[in-house]
């Protein structure tokens, strides 16, 4: 049985924000609208706090805090794994 | 000095007095510090006696309370130092801050378990029935804040303890909730015949860890769809607010343990369950819906229609088939 526990939750949101930090900006983002530099403000009008503009904003705030500190955990979880995992 | 660690020293004070008294004229610079309240007296009789002890043997006679001079010693530092140190004034605003610090308040986390007896079978028949409640599930502010709250502190509402209100959401049943949940899960393996002590731990975890990516995936739905700029919102949508309403779930996934499943046919057991599941949908999606959308503040305030059309998707799709799908994989 593999048991849902802590540690494998710990795993599941490291890898989540894994894949979320290493989007890349001007290959991926940017093509499906959600870059930065594509809407730098709201337009006239436009409601500031869209859900997408959220999007926009976690993804940015993750590849700029956390690229660092992950580099780190990663290579913990790396070694951790290769010798008793 | 409403703290007084040397009660005795009462009788040692009438015992002592007439030497002091005597004593306070020669030295009348003390007098003149030491002015004030009569629970200054200790004070001064204190101090004095504390010069008085090396120098003049017989009014230590006196202090025949005092079987030990280090005794005596002790009392009257300790006496001086505590009244130098803080001062009288200083030590009633002390009071008044611990007063103020252990007293309710809105924000602390202290908040959420103001609970009461009532308050907690009230809750578990709301949860469990959520049908009876007469649609009413905002909750109450507090009377003292609603009037001023707008414009002093920006439209942050303190809403009403626990235990004045049953809409509000507490930790108590949560935590509680947990734990008999754990250990009557392992009662259970216990009757079973393969009791573990190790499955307390095993239990935990994944129980701690399915409420967990709950939380996250509550937290971040709201986050992405309630879009206001409503500082309200942000009270109302905090982690330990969030954290409540997750853990509700372990009413009725306790009340499924206690099912005997010996002598009811299955499918009763079947109806029983889907009907808690659906009880606790309704229930998180009322309570969660009309506390992000209420602010008595004001009345219809700046939301749009759009999204409270999709944080009503969202809070359907979470209330009920993400938790029974989670109450399925937990349980």
């Amino acid at each position: 049985m593999v048991l849902f526990g802590l540690g494998k939750l710990f795993y599941v949101i490291l890898l989540l924000i894994n894949a979320v930090a290493i989007l890349s900006e001007e290959r991926f983002l940017s093509r499906i609208g959600l870059g930065r530099s594509t809407n730098a403000g709201p337009s006239f009008g436009q409601d500031e706090n869209t859900t997408k503009s959220k999007v926009i904003q976690l993804i940015g705030a993750v590849q700029t805090l956390l690229r660092i500190p992950l580099i780190g955990i990663n290579i913990i979880v790396i070694i951790y794994e290769l010798l008793l995992g | 000095m409403s703290y007084n660690p040397y009660q005795f020293s009462d009788q040692g004070r009438q015992n002592i007095h007439p030497t002091a008294f005597s004593q306070q004229q020669q030295q009348p610079h003390h007098q003149a510090q030491q002015q004030g309240s009569n629970q200054m007296g200790y004070n001064q009789w204190g101090n004095q006696s504390y010069q008085q002890v090396p120098q003049n043997p017989q009014g230590y006679q006196n202090q025949k309370v005092f079987d030990d001079p280090r005794q005596t010693m002790a009392f009257q530092l300790g006496q001086t130092a505590f009244s130098n140190l803080l001062g009288q004034q200083n030590f009633t605003q002390f009071q008044d801050t611990v007063n103020k610090a252990t007293s309710v308040t809105s924000n602390s986390i202290s908040h959420y378990f103001q609970v009461s007896t009532s308050y907690v079978l009230l809750k578990i028949k709301l949860i469990i029935f959520p049908f009876f409640n007469n649609n009413n599930w905002q909750r109450i502010p507090e009377p003292n804040n609603a009037n001023t709250g707008n414009s002093d502190l920006g439209g942050v509402i303190k809403f009403m303890t626990p235990m004045n209100d049953v809409n509000s959401p507490d930790m108590y049943i949560p935590i509680m909730g947990l734990v008999t949940y754990i250990l009557i899960w392992n009662v259970q393996q216990g009757f079973n015949g393969d009791f573990n002590p190790e499955n307390l731990y095993y239990k935990l975890s994944s129980t701690l860890a399915f409420v967990g990516l709950d939380l996250v995936i509550l937290k971040l739905g709201l986050y992405l769809l309630v879009t206001t700029d409503v500082t309200n919102i942000q009270s109302v949508t905090s982690i330990t607010e969030l954290l409540c309403y997750v853990g509700y779930k372990f009413v009725p996934l306790t009340t499924i343990l206690l099912l005997p499943n010996l002598y009811i046919p299955l499918w009763a057991t079947l109806i029983f369950k889907i009907y808690l599941f659906i009880a606790l949908g309704v229930f998180l999606l009322r309570s969660i819906k009309f506390n992000l959308f209420n602010n008595p503040n004001e009345e219809f305030m700046n939301i749009k229609k759009t999204t409270v059309r999709k944080c009503n998707y969202f809070l359907f799709f979470y209330g009920f088939v993400w938790q029974s799908i989670l109450m399925w994989l937990i349980g």
